[in-house]
C-alpha cells in the first residue's frame, strides 16, 4: 500500500483515533483509502504557495528586530534599522491598504447617514449626493482645513487635490486600525457629514423632465395623477412675464413654482413637488449631527448598496 | 469705518469647517514666541516663558509651541491657523499678563480677526424658512377670476367721508335722539 511520507506525518497525531480501546493494535482498513484520497487532492491542488514568515501568527516584528541587532552583536538604533528593511513596494502596498479601508468607512457611513435622513429619496439621487459629499475636492478641502497639508511627506508641492483627498482617506484608515470602527465612523460624521449643514441639496441633484418623473412617482405611491394649474400670472406678454403654476393631485396642492413661461413654471413646480415627496423640501429640517453611530450603521446593514 | 480701513477685507462671522457642529477643533495650530534674552522689551515675554508657557503647552496639546531666542530684536508672537493664515503680533514692552491675553485671543479665534471688518455681527445662510415674498404670496384666489377693469377693485382701500356725508350722519343721529325724547314725553 502506498502512503506518502508526508501524509503519515500529518496523521500521526491522530493515530490513537485509528485504534480503539479493547481492539487489536492494527491500522484500520479505512485509513489507507482516506490518506490516498487526501494525497490525491493535495496533488491536484498543486504545491502550496510559499508564504513569508511574517504572515505567521507567531511573529513579532519588534522582537525580531531586537534579536537581529543583538545576534550580530551590534547596537543599532531600532527605528533606523527598521527603515533599512522598508522598501518602496511595501510602502505603496500599505498605503493602498489604508486608503482603501478609509474609503470604505467614508463611503459606508455617508451612505448610511443619507439613507437614514432621506429615506424617501431614490437610491440614484442619494448616490449622487454622496458622490459630491465625498468627492476629491470636498475631501481635499477637509484635509487642508484640518491641517493635514503640513504633515504630508510628498515630493510634490503645492499638494494636488488628489493627494490631499487620499491623505484624508488614509487618515480615516489609520484611525480604523488604531482606534476601531466606532471612532472612525464618528470622525466621518463629525467632519464629512457636517458639510451637509445648511447645504441646499438641490444644488447637487439634477432631475431631467421633472413632470414626467413626478407622474411616475405619483403612480408609485398611489396618489392621483398630477395636474398643473395656473394659479397666478403677472406682466403677461412682456419681457418681465411671471407665471405661478401649482401642481394638484387629488385636488390637493403638492407643489408650486414660478417661471417666465408656463412650461418652465410647470417644470419648476414639478421639481418642487418632487422635493416635497422625496423629503428634501426647501425648508427642510436640519440634519442631526449628534446622531448615534449605531443607528446609522444599522441602516447600512439593512440597505446594502 | 475710517480711511485706514478702506482696503480692509470685509466679511461675516463664520465657523470654519462647521466647527463645533460635530466636535470643536481649536483653530490655532502653531505659535512661535520670539524674544531676546537680554533686552528690556522682552522682559514680559521672558517672564511668560518662565512661568506660564509650560502650563499653556500642557493645557493645549493641539498647539505646537516654538520658542525662538534672538539677539536684540523686538519680542513677537506669531500664530498660524488651520485655514492657512498667519498672525504677527508685536509684543514690545508687553507685560506677562498682556502676553497671556494675546495668546489667549490667538488660541480661541479662527484666524487673524483684526484683518477682517465684520459687516454684521451675525450671519445665516437661510434668511427665511418661508422663502422670499412674491406678489403671489398670500394672494386671495378670488382675484384670479376677476375681470379687469373692475369697479370694486379700482376703488381706493380707504376713502375719507365728505363733509356732506358727515352732516347727514349727524342729522340722522339727532333725529333718532329726538324721536326717543318724543316717545318719553308721550309716556
Amino acid at each position: 500500500m502506498f502512503l506518502s511520507k508526508h501524509s503519515v506525518r500529518v496523521l500521526r497525531p491522530l493515530y490513537p483515533l485509528f485504534v480503539k480501546e479493547g481492539q487489536t493494535r492494527e491500522i484500520k482498513r479505512w485509513v489507507a483509502p482516506v490518506l490516498k484520497e487526501v494525497n490525491k487532492r493535495k496533488k491536484k491542488m498543486g504545491p502550496e504557495p510559499e508564504r513569508p514568515r511574517s504572515s505567521f501568527i507567531e511573529w513579532n516584528y519588534n522582537a525580531e528586530l531586537f534579536a537581529f541587532n543583538k545576534r550580530l552583536k551590534e547596537d543599532m538604533d531600532l527605528a533606523k534599522l527598521q527603515q533599512a528593511f522598508v522598501h518602496r513596494s511595501y510602502i505603496i502596498q500599505e498605503e493602498q491598504k489604508q486608503r482603501a479601508n478609509g474609503e470604505t468607512i467614508i463611503n459606508g457611513y455617508t451612505e448610511g447617514f443619507l439613507k437614514f435622513f432621506l429615506p424617501k429619496m431614490p437610491a440614484s439621487l442619494v448616490a449622487s449626493v454622496q458622490k459630491q459629499l465625498t468627492s476629491d475636492q470636498a475631501l481635499a478641502y477637509l484635509a487642508e482645513n484640518l491641517g493635514m497639508g503640513d504633515l504630508v511627506l510628498s515630493s510634490e508641492f503645492p499638494l494636488q487635490e488628489g493627494t490631499l483627498a487620499d491623505t484624508f482617506k488614509a487618515v480615516v484608515g489609520s484611525l480604523l486600525s488604531s482606534s476601531g470602527e466606532e471612532k472612525a465612523y464618528t470622525f466621518v460624521r463629525d467632519f464629512v457629514c457636517t458639510q451637509l449643514n445648511q447645504k441646499d441639496l438641490a444644488e447637487w441633484i439634477e432631475i431631467e423632465k421633472p413632470f414626467e418623473q413626478l407622474k411616475e412617482v405619483c403612480n408609485g405611491i398611489n396618489i392621483g395623477e398630477p395636474e398643473p394649474r395656473l394659479i397666478g400670472e403677472s406682466a403677461k406678454n412682456t419681457v418681465l412675464a411671471a407665471y405661478n403654476v401649482g401642481i394638484y393631485s387629488d385636488k390637493k396642492l403638492i407643489g408650486s413654482g414660478f417661471g417666465e413661461s408656463i412650461a418652465t413654471a410647470i417644470d419648476v413646480a414639478a421639481y418642487n413637488a418632487l422635493r416635497e415627496l422625496w423629503g428634501f423640501p426647501e425648508n427642510m429640517k436640519p440634519f442631526d449631527f449628534n446622531i448615534q453611530i449605531e443607528k446609522v450603521s444599522k441602516m447600512k446593514v439593512v440597505n446594502p448598496s | 469705518m475710517s480711511n485706514s480701513h478702506l482696503f480692509l477685507k470685509s466679511g461675516f462671522p463664520k465657523a470654519p469647517l462647521q466647527n463645533g457642529l460635530g466636535r470643536y477643533i481649536g483653530q490655532l495650530k502653531r505659535v512661535t514666541l520670539k524674544f531676546c534674552k537680554e533686552s528690556g522689551a522682552s522682559r514680559g515675554m521672558r517672564d511668560f516663558i518662565e512661568r506660564e508657557l509650560v502650563d499653556f503647552a500642557k493645557e493645549n496639546p493641539g498647539v505646537v509651541v516654538y520658542v525662538k531666542p534672538r539677539r536684540h530684536r523686538t519680542p513677537v508672537l506669531v500664530g498660524e491657523y488651520l485655514n492657512g493664515t498667519r498672525e504677527w503680533i508685536n509684543c514690545r514692552n508687553f507685560t506677562k499678563e498682556e502676553v497671556t491675553k494675546w495668546l489667549e485671543l490667538m488660541r480661541t479665534q479662527s484666524g487673524p480677526s483684526g484683518a477682517l471688518r465684520l459687516r454684521k455681527m451675525w450671519h445665516t445662510d437661510v434668511p427665511s424658512i418661508q422663502g422670499p415674498w412674491t406678489p403671489f404670496t398670500l394672494k386671495s384666489p378670488e382675484t384670479n377670476l376677476v375681470v379687469f377693469p373692475s369697479e370694486e377693485h379700482s376703488k381706493p382701500l380707504f376713502v375719507e367721508k365728505s363733509a356732506t356725508e358727515k352732516l347727514i350722519e349727524l342729522f340722522q343721529k339727532q333725529k333718532l335722539e329726538d324721536g326717543d325724547l318724543d316717545k318719553n314725553r308721550a309716556k
